[in-house]
């Protein structure tokens, strides 16, 4: 009888608590099986942090870029299709995001920006000259959020890019930026919708500029040109070294968006 | 003796064996899920806390695609309690759930409940709020908070001016929303010399305690300009304190979450701006990528999607309902 009863009892304990689940290792339909989840997340955390997306050699994996001109007409012919090929979307919804190259004369110096004429085209480009505060810049380059445990850092690399665009970028060229002035610029672009492509807003993350009678005649002549024109001997130690310092971003100015 | 132990031992055998088994017997239904002889696969909804209206909508939507979906959808509300979250998490792996859909309560002690549901065979998606790991979560479907206090601060900078003086209400310390939200918000708003932070406390995203803190706040300063607040909630109880001592004529209010009230309140002009997440998108991607991962076997999400938010003022109050935008 004592046994009898043990034996229900038993019975249906390990009915209910059984030891061990046994399921099928192929399991597409079943809730899942620990090696399938092993392998779509890492054991340990990825070594990606701020200095990995700052420290200029990271930098330099960013590779080629998108003409601006060429962007233009990519979207219009077909603005999907545009955005696909040369810009990144940070995550579901929202705006793209692109990083863009080309030359302009400037026409207008306003409080904090640039506006620029383009050869061969009634469109116009501002570059911003004012605090850089948001993500335009990380999207651009193409930082990872999945690279970063935790998202205040991922936001920190917004910060730290930020900075040094103002610092190394707008700061020592700013004043350089006068009417009739002609730039090679490559900027980074937030697009949320088509008014932003005209006037195209820059945030600058290389800027080099070019003698403006010199630069009005490359524009001419097209294909052969000197690149830049770095600060001239009249001007002070501090400019050269913030142009040099402004070299460091170089590596994000050739880069294709991700 | 020793024939009735081999007897007993061996049926205590066979019953676990089926016992085993059971999970093992699953069928596939027309919407690709598998369905277990009982039923429909269970997904849990486990909400950090449904003391918030923005919270409820969230979990509701979650579990009700789900439904849609062909799954068993129940929802757990963890008070905003750690503890309480991992015996929700210790239930929902013993009851044998195929998956959760998470809003956690704290980015660092919510990891050992996700490492734990992962280790059982059982994939998170976490919605709205993060945990501080890559490798727990299946995928964590997360607003762009940063971004969109960026957004905010301008908004604040070009209201208020370049000088003034303003409170901060953060919500809970150990959530990153709180602090992505509020470096947003510094990112902009620090760069202008004139504008001061008087006071900056936190009131834990909860409406009755920043009713409080406010109350306190506005007895010892008379001559804020503005309060800037980590979510609705929180705005709604700061508008009702300065309501109460005669001051929503010359102080402007901004919210985070875009909840039904605020939305409301800033058309009718109690509220200067928001910043409008979009709880039902997330609820229900987030229950969308879990059939993905259930019925499909699709393993590759990545891990952190941030999802894109928007600021709402009386500029574009037109467009947005609680919630959302308009349809």
């Amino acid at each position: 009888m004592t046994y009898g009863a043990l034996l229900i009892g038993g019975s249906l304990v390990c009915w209910f608590f059984p030891l061990v689940h046994i399921r099928r290792l192929n399991g597409g339909s079943t809730s899942g099986v620990s090696f399938q989840l092993a392998k779509e997340t890492p054991t340990t955390e990825r070594p990606h942090k701020l200095e990995a997306y700052t420290a200029d050699r990271k930098l330099e994996a960013y590779a080629t870029g998108i003409e601006m001109t060429d962007f233009w007409n990519a979207f219009d012919r077909d603005a999907t299709a545009a955005r696909i090929q040369y810009g990144r979307q940070a995550g579901l919804g929202g705006a793209w995001y692109f990083r863009i190259r080309g030359r302009g004369t400037v026409e207008i110096v306003e409080k904090d920006r640039v506006v620029l004429s383009v050869a061969d085209s009634s469109r116009r480009v501002c570059l911003e000259l004012g605090v850089v505060v948001d993500n335009t810049v990380r999207e651009a380059i193409g930082v990872k959020a999945s690279d970063f445990a935790n998202s205040q850092d991922f936001n920190s690399v917004s910060s730290e890019l930020n900075r040094r665009v103002e610092q190394e970028v707008i700061a020592p060229n700013r004043a350089l930026l006068k009417k009739g002035v002609v730039v090679d610029f490559v900027g980074c672009a937030k697009i949320g919708n088509k008014a932003d492509l005209d006037p195209l807003c820059l945030i600058p993350i290389q800027l080099q500029i070019l003698d403006s009678q010199r630069g009005a005649s490359i524009q001419r002549g097209g294909a052969s040109f000197q690149l830049a024109k770095a600060p001239g001997a009249s001007e002070s130690f501090d400019q050269w070294e913030a142009y040099s310092r402004s070299r460091k971003l170089e590596a994000y100015a050739t880069g294709e968006t991700l | 003796m020793k024939r009735h132990t081999t007897i007993f031992l061996t049926f205590v055998c066979l019953a676990a064996f089926v016992g085993c088994n059971r999970n093992a017997s699953n069928t596939t239904n027309e919407q690709g899920v598998s369905v277990k002889s009982g039923g429909p696969q269970k997904i849990a909804v486990i909400i950090s806390t449904l003391n918030n209206p923005w919270f409820v909508v969230l979990g509701e939507t979650a579990r009700d695609r789900a439904v849609e979906l062909g799954y068993e959808a129940n929802m757990f509300d963890s008070q905003n309690d750690t503890a309480k979250e991992a015996e929700h998490f210790d239930n929902v792996i013993a009851a044998g759930y195929s998956a959760i859909l998470f809003n956690p309560t704290d980015a660092d002690g919510s990891i050992a409940n996700v490492k734990r549901a992962r280790d059982n065979g059982i994939p998170v998606f976490c919605i709205d709020r993060e945990i501080n790991s890559t490798d727990a979560a299946t995928a964590q479907l997360l607003s762009d908070n940063y971004s969109g206090c960026v957004e905010l601060g301008k908004y604040f900078v070009e209201l208020i001016g370049e000088k003034g003086k303003y409170v901060e209400l953060i919500g809970l310390v150990g959530d990153n929303n709180t602090w992505n939200r509020s470096k947003g918000f510094h990112s902009v708003v620090d760069r202008y010399e004139g504008l001061e932070m008087i006071a900056q406390q936190s009131a834990d995203f909860d409406r009755n305690k920043a009713l409080e803190v406010m109350e306190s706040i506005l007895q010892s300063h008379d001559d804020i300009n503005a309060v800037f607040c980590g979510n609705d909630a929180m705005a709604m109880g700061a508008y009702q304190a300065l309501l109460a001592a005669g001051k929503t004529g010359t102080v402007k209010v901004f919210g985070y979450d875009g909840s039904d009230d605020v939305v409301k309140a800033i058309s009718e002009g109690k509220i200067a701006a928001t910043v409008m997440q979009y709880p039902k998108l997330m609820a229900r991607t987030g229950a969308e990528y879990t059939h993905e991962y259930l019925a499909n076997g699709k393993r590759d999400f990545d891990q952190k999607i941030p999802v894109s938010v928007d600021l709402v003022s009386q500029e574009n109050i037109d467009d947005f309902a609680g919630y959302g935008k308009k349809d």
